[in-house]
């Protein structure tokens, strides 16, 4: 959260655009795939001009998101790349890691929008 | 008989407030300045006689009237404390309102008050109204209800920004605190130098007590309506990650949306689950989904964000 100046509340397109600005690329993000995706639900590939993020579109919406995010973690991490956030890991404490700041990333995105009054009053 | 019922009727909203925002104020610091103050007016209203006559606890300080400053003493720390917690809301974090400030606004108050000649016995609730022609006594009310009115105007223009229709109690009711202490104003300044006829004097005097206090009791209202809604959130998180995951440990008091993220996203993790599962994982998502704070983009396009 530090790293990224984001605190809770931020907007969608402001948290995606200051990960691009720490992983040094834009980022382009799509959902494709079908149920045939059995091991992936969501895949980075690091190209030279444009970090491209891939997710199952057949998934829920929070959970593409989340997949979203935790390839914002790799991109965050300074990671080559990932085939799969579900299944598949190449190493497991990058992929560790990645869930871990997907987490962080979700909770700064998920709160109810009158969060802070209920914390101050309520 | 009816000024005693809207005050009795403030002291259980305020009780009310101090009772079930009491774990909230244990666990969350941003909680506790409310709390506190709500604490303060629940003294200040104590000292008003509203629950034991004002008569036996001003005999404990003397019987001399010491009570109607320790009233207006507390309920001025209670509006500091209520506005800088709401005033923190639009910046984010609590603004430094030093204490120092308090501690002068409580002086400026106090002043006057040891210039008035008090008497020798208890006047109660007419005590203003048997001394103001003292000019200690006018100061004494201008310079305490201009401060009470100045902080209800910080707590609007706290949440000038806030969308949450649970502000709208508190909104009617902070300007019901402001119109009030106008009125009181009018009324010491009137009363002091004679202006105006007896009567409106009178209607003046008696106006006060219906608009502040249902002012506060409105302020008290919104302030239960957020902790219902923050209650009602934690008891549907925690259904659904029973429901979810039969045997899960209880999450910590306060994190229960973060543990139902956590628990949904391993679920779906899991690959294909049970109907009943599955079931209450798409509630799960729906519920965390209202409280998405800004909607996404349809990304069956590829959707492209550039680096600045």
């Amino acid at each position: 959260m530090q790293t990224l100046q984001i605190s809770h509340g931020v907007r969608w397109e402001d948290l995606v655009r200051r990960v691009a600005e720490v992983g040094g690329k834009s980022i382009r993000i799509q959902a494709v795939g079908d149920e045939g995706w059995q091991n992936t639900t969501a895949a980075l590939s690091r190209m030279a001009d444009v970090d491209l993020i891939l997710v199952r579109h057949t998934d829920s919406t929070l959970y593409q998101t989340h997949g979203m995010l935790h390839e914002f973690g790799h991109i965050l991490n300074g990671d080559e790349g990932c085939a799969g956030s579900a299944v598949g890991s190449v190493d497991p404490n990058r992929e560790q890691t990645a869930e871990s700041i997907a987490h962080v990333l979700a909770h700064a995105l998920y709160r109810p929008e009158d969060y802070e009054d209920q914390r101050v009053l309520g | 008989m009816l000024a005693t019922l809207i005050e009795r009727a403030c002291a259980v909203a305020l009780f009310s407030v101090l009772v079930l925002r009491a774990p909230a104020a244990q666990r969350d610091p941003r909680a506790r300045h409310i709390w506190v103050a709500t604490l303060c007016g629940a003294l200040g209203l104590l000292c008003r006689g509203t629950l034991i006559p004002p008569d036996v606890l001003d005999i404990g300080l003397g019987g001399r009237n010491w009570l109607n400053l320790i009233q207006n003493l507390s309920a001025t720390a209670a509006f500091w404390l209520g506005a800088r917690a709401v005033l923190g809301l639009a910046r984010d974090h609590v603004p430094r309102m030093h204490l120092l400030a308090l501690a002068a606004t409580l002086m400026a108050i106090t002043l006057p008050f040891v210039f008035i000649d008090k008497g020798e016995t208890t006047a109660g609730r007419m005590f203003i109204a048997e001394n103001i022609e003292q000019t200690a006594m006018l100061l004494y009310v201008l310079i305490y209800t201009a401060t009470i009115g100045a902080l209800a105007v910080a707590l609007l223009f706290g949440i000038r920004r806030r969308r949450s229709k649970r502000y709208i109690p508190f909104r009617i009711g902070a300007a019901a605190i402001v119109l009030s202490t106008i009125d009181e104003i009018l009324y010491a300044t009137a009363a002091h130098w004679g202006w105006l006829t007896r009567p409106v004097r009178a209607d003046l005097y008696l106006a006060f007590t219906p608009l502040f206090y249902p002012g506060l009791i409105l302020v008290m209202i919104a302030s239960l309506l957020f902790a219902a809604a923050r209650a009602g959130q934690r008891r549907r998180a925690l259904r659904l990650i029973a429901a979810i995951v039969p045997l899960h440990r209880r999450p910590k008091a306060g994190a229960e949306l973060v543990e139902l993220y956590e628990t949904t996203v391993q679920a779906r993790d899991s690959g294909p689950l049970e109907a009943s599962v599955e079931s209450a994982v798409a509630r799960a998502e729906s519920l965390l989904s209202q409280y998405l704070a800004y909607q996404l983009p349809d990304f069956r396009r590829p959707v492209l964000y550039r680096a600045p």
